[in-house]
């Protein structure tokens, strides 16, 4: 399927009409497209459709909870959801690419998308909606969300996204994606429930090389690296 | 062994082996060898060996290559252990998705001769290399043994590693600008721009966690207009950022955490890349300023207000503006 991306620059247009107004009109939005040209079938808000009505649920489920204390909770919810809506229909060379992100984020299924995440940090921090540079992508709210489903699925588990799950946002986007042990394809279950910090200054003293497999920390003490079978 | 017939019917017998010095490496550097393809000869440089605009299809367009020479006199050479306790790992990297998988492990006692890897993109299905890829060949223990028993005990211990980069250009600014619609309607009609500090953590987040640029939507389109101005247009835009880079100059200079090395995409490691451009040492000025006295901190600060004028040139940019007149009509 060829996906639709947009520039920073109509991303930036559209943010501030969501924002201003809390809608935009992207009728006369010329969008480019990602993938063959050979291919007709376009990617579309009917494919989102699910998503909407899953964060949509998940609005409803966490309404007037105070989102500091529960922000992760809601980041674990939306993972699966985000991961289907583009799983089997748009390539991983695709979704690497923060234009269509930027489409999702903010003109998608007419702003609602937009609206998760102005609700889901009340703030008006533009890269969360992907209005950045490709390589600060991993700050992108629903690319985040895609990757961590990406990395950590698992078909073998009665529920795929069990790893994708753990951890709250902040180990993800600090303690896991920014770092270079991130990169392997980790399992660190203690670490997801109880990251103490000085878990940080461990793995980075590791040559990260060698995280490239499984590993399991030892988040209750937060030293050393217990090493399982298939670490390398 | 051949066997050749001359015009003059005589044959020829001739008999040749490999020269096994040859061979084998004669020191780590020469271990690994790689190619990006066709055009890129097989050497044992490390770095970045291609870099192609972002867009490039890396997956379809590389056909990389990896050359391993038998290391394990090298190893034991340098650890006093047998070869056979170690073995070679090759790791790739997606760059853009950050995912890295470990694609081959050999065992060192299995390289008797030069070993050749072909390495076949499309066959990581998770993997899209939009920004390139990272691959990574190391030589380290196939297993622990006790820490008191050997100097290389771990698997954590890397004997040697030689990195390959594949990589896209990406442009990454020293800052973007957020244009953003302000809600007080002072600011919405004075205000054009400043730097919005989230965060003092200026070594251990990436940038765009502790501030960000934020510009007045309302001032957009006019200043566009001042930006396209072929008079006044680029000494005011080169005003405007050398006043933004200097607050993140000063600002970084007074968070930066000096004793660990700054996370990569940090304000801290992205100043230290400038201020090495302009000939300064970050981290010299950024000590000064920490532990000196308030007239240490105006020194430094008034260097580096120099500095950066000279870097955006706002002098000559001026000297080259032409002035015209206003004719009455």
């Amino acid at each position: 399927m060829r996906v639709p991306q947009i520039s920073n620059e109509q991303a930036h247009v559209a943010w501030n009409a969501m924002n201003d107004a809390g809608e935009y009109d992207a009728s006369e939005v010329a969008f480019e497209y990602i993938g063959s040209s050979e291919d007709d079938e376009v990617f579309t808000d009917i494919e989102l459709m699910d998503l909407h009505d899953d964060l949509l649920g998940i609005i409803d489920k966490f309404s007037g909870k105070n989102k500091k204390n529960i922000g992760g909770q809601i980041d674990s919810e939306v993972v699966a959801s985000v991961y289907n809506a583009v799983v089997g229909k748009v390539g991983v060379y695709q979704l690497s690419q923060i234009g269509f992100w930027r489409w999702l984020s903010n003109i998608a299924n007419s702003g609602s998308f937009w609206k998760f995440v102005k609700w889901r940090f009340e703030s008006d921090k533009q890269v969360n909606w992907g209005i950045t540079s490709p390589g600060s992508i991993i700050e992108v709210y629903f690319y985040r969300a895609w990757l961590r489903g990406h990395k950590m699925f698992d078909a073998n588990l009665s529920d795929p996204f069990h790893y994708a799950k753990l951890g709250s946002s902040d180990v993800w986007r600090s303690h896991i994606l920014r770092q270079d042990f991130g990169r392997g394809l980790i399992y660190m279950t203690p670490y997801h429930l109880n990251p103490p910090l000085s878990c940080v200054g461990v793995l980075r003293g590791v040559r990260s090389s060698l995280l490239a497999g499984l590993c399991l920390l030892d988040g209750r003490t937060g030293r050393g690296l217990l090493p399982r079978q298939g670490w390398l | 062994m051949e066997i050749s017939v001359s015009s003059n019917n005589k044959i020829t017998f001739s008999v040749t082996r490999n020269d096994l010095l040859f061979n084998f490496a004669t020191k780590f550097e020469d271990v690994f060898r790689f190619t990006v393809g066709a055009d890129d000869a097989l050497t044992s440089q490390q770095g970045v060996r291609l870099q192609e605009a972002l867009g490039y299809d890396f997956q379809n367009e590389c056909n990389p290559i990896v050359e391993i020479v038998p290391p394990g006199e090298l190893i034991e050479a340098a650890t006093g252990q047998s070869a056979e306790s170690f073995a070679v790992f090759v790791t790739i990297e997606d760059v853009a998705l950050s995912v890295r998988r470990v694609i081959q492990v050999i065992d060192v006692a299995d390289i008797q001769e030069v070993a050749s890897y072909k390495i076949d993109l499309n066959s990581f299905a998770d993997m899209g290399f939009y920004r390139g890829f990272v691959l990574k060949c190391f030589i380290a223990r196939k297993s622990d043994v006790g820490p008191e028993s050997q100097i290389i005990w771990s698997k954590s211990q890397i004997v040697y590693e030689s990195e390959f980069i594949v990589k896209s250009t990406v442009d990454e600014a020293l800052f973007e600008i957020a244009w953003t619609t302000f809600n007080d309607p002072a600011e919405k009609k004075n205000v054009l721009f400043f730097v919005d500090w989230s965060s003092n953590e200026v070594s251990s987040a990436p940038h765009i966690d502790c501030f960000q640029v934020k510009a007045n939507n309302d001032a957009k389109s006019q200043f566009k207009r001042l930006e396209n101005n072929p008079v006044f247009g680029e000494l005011c835009i080169r005003m405007v950022a050398e006043r933004i880079i200097s607050d993140l100059a000063e600002n970084a200079l007074r968070c930066a955490e000096l004793d660990m090395e700054p996370l990569e995409g940090s304000l801290h490691e992205k100043m230290r890349s400038l201020f090495n451009d302009l000939g300064l040492d970050f981290d010299l000025m950024a000590h000064e300023y920490q532990q000196g006295d308030k007239q240490d901190q105006l020194s430094v600060v008034s260097r580096v207000s120099r500095a950066i004028q000279r870097y955006t040139q706002i002098a000559h940019t001026l000297s080259a503006v032409k002035f015209g007149g206003y004719r009455k009509s």
